[in-house]
């Protein structure tokens, strides 16, 4: 499907070659249409709209060692695909029901930012982001966010195994909130540490078993956050109080999982 | 470009930009029930459809991204039974649930959630209520706490499951949506009055009816929109506005230059308005981050949104202040330095103070001598926001008399129209102000914020021209609470009696002074009027209220819902708290001790009226131990206060409980100013037109007032057509703030009701003399649409109405009324909570919010608990989430509903309204208000309750996680204890 009126072309390529022409045609004036977003508008520049929904971008596929989400799928089905009671939690504080449905990944992980749970979750996941027509994944960064500003995702892939905790605290249970920390247990034994609560702020860190609890590690990530939402005292406490609950919680999946 | 969509199942053709919003297409197509929330991040979900049976934002998807899916909007479902000749399908089940159940106040989210709540029962036809509110979760309501839609999402998925046989046994569990109510004084029998009629409005809002602002489409319409500043305080060099001018599609664009300069007050209030003139259409200089600079009307938004950027501004950046505890310093600033501004009482821009109180009730030295002991301690309030769904939008035109039309989204409209025909240069008989459906105020549309925008558009213009704001204007640019900061001062002996009380305030008005002076005057007389002391003290009260209104340069205060109490409970209460359990006293006994009871002075009425003469006034219903003794039940108050084991949670030694009260008055209308009126006209088939000035923000007034014509009248409400809010056809009236309206538009309605009465009786009697049976007007009832007379024979109130207008001395049966009221008669209410604290983190988790209310009789019990629900879930967010933050350069933090937390229906806790009846006198049918009384108590009650489960003494709300945090890890703040 393609439509023109005399400002802006809008084209709906049911084919990746059919794509590609178009990326050709008009290289640098494109604007993607990856699903909802907020507010979604034009730039001065843009000459085409390129809507991707007919792209099969909303497929979820499981493999042995990860799971592979397209780029187009929104937070409810992303939290359908997980089955993770901890990033449904997340997901629930990101978005009321309508957003969930309405926002897709690829414009959440453009608009994200320290505050943003799902993406902490996704962090501590180490999930991999691999944008049109590039071969290798990459981890969520500030460069990523700003890529996709032109761009969009392709794929994202989780490796197995999927197991989440998540912890947070904000003004409600609902909010937003100032420090939240999620930990998640790898193949090999490590445990990821994916952290936020400041819009900065991004941080990660891996754990091992010899190494203790972590709790210098992450009042060390905290110990300048001061924003207009805490105090960095507070955060560092806090969120010494949050991992070690997430690890409490991973163990006690664990053992529930050994014991099943 | 070409658009297909289909749209409840029929495809529509359409021209459209790609860049349009499919929101924006929907609306063009006429889908009017589809509203814009004007939100940042997709965060309120008024814009709710349906799109492929899943509930979405349509402001996050561009209409062309809809193509070849399956939308629905809520035009899609049910219609009105009653169609004439045509048999209907009737309401849907949700609609039906919504309307009877009292869900709908306002009405703008309504779509929005009868849409959302019809997906989830698609999907799963016996939903939990944590379903429900899971299900409800997109969509942001500021009026209902989600209390009602909830009950009634659960009823019609059992009405639904019932009528498809879903259900095993065929019996499906009613909900319960009338209040629990207890008679404090004898109520007499009625028909109408006391009962929970369904509102006369609810039946449109419920189908989405194009009733508000912004759903009139005329043709030609341009588009507003406003340049604001970037910077907190500073001078206008130079504006170019050429190359905006010069874009195409732009109709107008409006600077300082263009305009007469009119010095005036955005508070919407009496004549003469008690506050300085301070502000002005357009002005050569800005005051906060987000003040006027220019105005743009243009054929779209996106063109006007580009001329905007096209405007060269260049400005001389001043210092700022921020901070209130700078704005009288020596060298301040002085962030009024015009010429014009026209002082009120002792407002002194000089010194940047926007107005002063001095209260001084009995000899308060006298009274701290007298003390056996002095608590002293600060307090402080933020700033917070109305956020009603509906931003503020308005649509003016000339009609073809060449009048201007303003139609607008306010609580009053009588005002706009005096308060703006100076400002736009025509009398005030020039202008018609037309109030439709509003959706939301909450005392932010008590402000004539943005009618002169539209207004000065389509004077330049001669076109009709709209303006709506944006969420992130609301935040920045609109009006909002006073923030204060608050000292405390209470002399009491040692077994409890309170000998004077001292309340000293600096209230922060912002860059601009409107209700400056009134609403902090109410942060005294509400809250200290409150409590007069025991003993001799009852009879000669020590209390003294001072206050400093300063300047900042910070988005303007202005009215907000409950109007200065909040401000002031939330220190008083805190404060009495603290010192009853340092002597040792049990909480609610040392505060009923002290407080007003029945037949005393309001000590505040002696002393203080809102910039009038003060008139003392008598108190004569106190229903306040009533409502304690309730609420103490309803909560478990004995078994839970002082009582370890239930503040503990097994096995999780990180989490307390806490219960916590407060006790409150509010007040009712502003004595011998307010003033409603009310025309009521009978129609050949005996129903009756009821004409009010008084504006209804979804509060149920319209509803209201018509019981009252229809309980004189001795007819249903369906038999009174309420017709408010429009200038040229509606009696004056105040408009709707200062919980005013039940009490004094429901006594204009009264009066006239009854003038409409006698003269029908006159009528009836001739009636039955004509058929033999001498009877005198007043021994005649009207009842069940009939004159009935002492032997129980019957005229219909329609032959009564076709004898008068068709058959015979024909007249118009018709009367009007007014009244302005003496007194100001308080309802009264005792405020619990309990809350979970996680003492590790700071985290506190609202569980109960019961509020037992004495709001003398209520009209109709469903949609005064509704107000109570609503009301007590906006303080439970300036409780624990809410406030408005600015930097030292006064950037505003807060922008959108995602960094400004209000509730969702998912995290919300259990609400619960009870009623105390007791009978005022001087009140239409026994009614007192019920508006803002419910934004007093829950701050104060979370705060007592925080206190209560951890110690954990916070004086400065919102109790957020870091504050609880501190208190409970520092405990050092100071309590002065003399």
């Amino acid at each position: 499907m393609m439509m023109t009126n005399h400002e802006l072309t809008y084209a709906r390529p049911v084919t990746w070659d059919e794509l590609e022409g178009l990326q050709k045609e008009f290289e640098g004036q494109i604007m993607y249409l990856a699903g909802g977003d907020y507010h979604p508008k034009p730039k001065d520049s843009t000459s085409i709209l390129i809507d991707l929904q007919e792209l099969d971008l909303d497929q979820v596929g499981f493999a042995e060692d990860a799971i592979y989400i397209g780029g187009l799928i929104n937070l409810r089905q992303l939290g359908d695909a997980l089955e993770s009671a901890d990033l449904k939690e997340a997901i629930s504080i990101e978005a009321g029901v309508n957003l969930r449905n309405s926002l897709s990944l690829t414009n959440y992980v453009k608009s994200s930012n320290g505050r943003s749970v799902v993406q902490i979750c996704l962090n501590a996941m180490e999930a991999e982001y691999r944008l049109s027509g590039e071969e290798d994944g990459q981890a969520h960064s500030e460069a990523l966010k700003a890529k996709l500003a032109e761009d969009f995702i392709e794929e994202i892939w989780i490796p197995k195994p999927i197991s989440l905790a998540f912890a947070s605290v904000g003004r409600s249970p609902k909010d937003q909130p100032v420090v939240a920390v999620a930990a998640s247990k790898r193949s090999d034994d490590r445990i990821h540490i994916a952290c936020g609560g400041s819009e900065a702020m991004w941080a990660e860190f891996d754990l091992y078993h010899a190494e203790g609890d972590g709790e210098n590690k992450i009042r060390e990530f905290y110990k300048d956050i001061n924003d207009q939402w805490a105090g960095a005292e507070y955060r560092q406490e806090v969120a010494a109080v949050l991992l070690s609950r997430c690890l409490q919680k991973l163990t006690q999946d664990s053992n529930t999982k050994e014991e099943s | 470009m070409k658009l297909y969509l289909l749209i409840n199942d029929r495809t529509y053709e359409t021209e459209c930009r790609p860049s349009e919003s499919l929101l924006e297409v929907l609306r063009r197509l006429g889908f009017l029930s589809v509203k814009s929330g004007g939100c940042v991040r997709g965060e309120c979900g008024a814009c709710t459809v349906l799109m492929d049976g899943e509930p979405i934002n349509s402001c996050m998807f561009l209409a062309v991204q809809a193509q070849g899916h399956c939308l629905e909007t809520l035009e899609q479902f049910g219609q009105h039974p009653e169609q004439g000749w045509k048999k209907t399908e009737g309401y849907d089940p949700i609609q039906k649930a919504f309307i009877e159940s009292g869900s709908i106040q306002c009405g703008y989210c309504t779509p929005a959630m009868i849409l959302a709540a019809k997906a989830l029962l698609r999907q799963n036809p016996d939903p939990t209520e944590a379903e429900v509110r899971e299900a409800l979760s997109g969509v942001l309501c500021r009026c209902t706490a989600y209390v009602k839609p909830v009950q009634a999402v659960l009823q019609a998925a059992a009405d639904i499951r019932q009528s498809e046989q879903h259900s095993s046994d065929g019996e499906t569990e009613e909900q319960v949506y009338e209040p629990e109510i207890f008679a404090v004084d004898a109520i007499p029998e009625t028909e109408t009055i006391g009962k929970s009629k369904i509102k006369v409005d609810a039946a449109k809002l419920a189908q989405g009816k194009p009733a508000f602002t912004a759903d009139l489409e005329l043709p030609g319409t341009l588009v507003a929109k406003v340049l604001r500043s970037p910077y907190a305080h500073a001078r206008i060099i130079s504006i170019d506005a050429s190359k905006a001018k010069e874009l195409p599609g732009v109709a107008a664009v409006l600077t300082w230059e263009d305009l007469p300069r009119v010095a005036y007050s955005t508070a919407g209030q009496s004549d003469p308005i008690p506050g300085p003139l301070d502000m002005f259409s357009l002005d050569n200089k800005v005051r906060f981050v987000g003040d006027r600079v220019a105005f743009v009307a243009a054929e779209t938004a996106e063109i006007a949104e580009k001329a905007l950027e096209l405007i060269d501004v260049t400005y001389e950046p001043l210092p700022v202040i921020v901070d209130p505890r700078d704005a009288m310093k020596e060298g301040a600033v002085r962030i009024h330095d015009e010429d014009d501004y026209v002082n009120f009482g002792d407002s002194d821009p000089a010194v940047n103070l926007a107005a002063k109180i001095r209260i001084d009730i009995g000899d308060v030295e006298k009274g701290f001598a007298e003390a056996d002991r002095i608590f002293e301690q600060e307090y402080v309030v933020p700033k917070v926001q109305q956020v009603h769904i509906e931003p503020h939008v308005t649509l003016t035109y000339w009609d073809e008399d060449d009048r201007l039309v303003i139609r607008t989204s306010t609580q009053v409209p009588f005002h706009v129209r005096r308060q703006m025909a100076p400002v736009l240069g025509l009398p005030v008989k020039r202008i018609r102000v037309i109030k439709p459906r509003i959706g939301g105020g909450f005392g932010n549309k008590q402000e004539v914020l943005i009618e002169d925008v539209a207004a000065h558009l389509t004077i330049v213009t001669g076109r009709p021209v709209l303006y709506e704001m944006s969420r992130e204007e609301e935040f920045i640019a609109s009006r909002a609470r006073h923030p204060m900061r608050i000292r405390m001062k209470t002399g009491v002996k040692l077994d409890g009696t309170m000998t004077a009380n001292e309340m000293t305030a600096l209230s922060d008005t912002g860059a601009y002074g409107c209700h400056a002076l009134t609403v902090t005057g109410n942060t005294g007389q509400k809250t200290m009027g409150l409590y007069v002391g025991d003993g001799e003290y009852r009879k000669h009260p020590n209390i003294r209220f001072y206050a400093d209104i300063v300047y900042t340069n910070t988005t303007p205060a202005g009215a907000y819902r409950g109007y200065g109490v909040p401000q002031g409970y939330w220190p008083l209460d805190r404060h009495l708290e603290n010192i009853a359990r340092a002597l040792g006293l049990d909480p609610i006994a040392f505060r009923l001790k002290n407080a007003l009871r029945p037949g005393e002075v309001q000590p505040f009425s002696t002393a203080w009226n809102e910039g009038r003469e003060p008139v003392p006034e008598i108190i004569m219903t106190v229903g306040l131990e009533q409502a304690t003794a309730e609420g103490r039940k309803a909560i478990g108050w004995d078994e839970k206060f002082g009582n370890e084991a239930w503040h503990t949670i097994p096995g999780k030694p990180h989490l307390r409980r806490g219960i916590g009260v407060a006790t409150v008055m509010q007040g009712t209308a502003i004595p011998n100013l307010d003033m409603g009126g009310a025309s009521i006209k009978i129609n050949d088939d005996g129903s009756f037109n009821l004409l009010v000035g008084a504006t209804d923000l979804g509060t149920g007034s319209d509803t209201v007032l018509g019981q009252i014509a229809a309980e004189t009248l001795g007819v249903g409400l369906e038999d009174i057509i309420v017709t408010s809010s429009d200038t040229d056809t509606t009696p004056f009236d105040v408009g709707a703030y200062a919980s005013s309206t039940t009490y004094i538009s429901g006594t204009a309605v009264l009066k006239a009701a009854k003038d409409v009465a006698q003269r029908i009786k006159q009528r009836a009697a001739q009636l039955f003399e004509d058929k033999g049976e001498v009877v005198e007007p007043a021994d005649l009832i009207l009842k069940d649409r009939h004159a009935v007379s002492p032997s129980g024979s019957k005229i219909s109130m329609a032959e009564i109405a076709l004898d008068s207008l068709h058959w015979r001395n024909q007249e118009q049966i018709m009367a009007t009324a007014s009244y302005v009221s003496p007194n100001s008669p308080p309802p009264f209410a005792a405020q619990f909570a309990t809350v979970l604290v996680d003492i590790e983190t700071g985290q506190v988790t609202v569980e109960d919010l019961i509020m037992a209310v004495d709001s003398g009789v209520i009209i109709n019990p469903i949609a005064a608990s509704g107000q109570i629900e609503g009301g007590v879930a906006q303080a439970l967010g300036y409780g624990v989430s809410e406030e408005m933050r600015y930097d030292a350069e006064g950037q505003p933090r807060e922008r959108d509903l995602v960094d400004y937390h209000i509730f969702r229906a998912d995290e919300m806790p259990a609400i619960r309204s009870i009623f105390v009846q007791t009978y005022e006198e001087t009140g239409p049918y026994g009614a007192k208000a019920v508006a803002e009384i419910p934004l007093d108590g829950a701050a104060p009650a979370i705060g007592n309750a925080v206190l209560d489960a951890c110690g954990a003494d916070v004086f400065e709300n919102p109790l957020t996680p870091e504050r609880i945090w501190r208190a409970l890890k520092y405990n050092s703040e100071s309590k002065t204890d003399g």
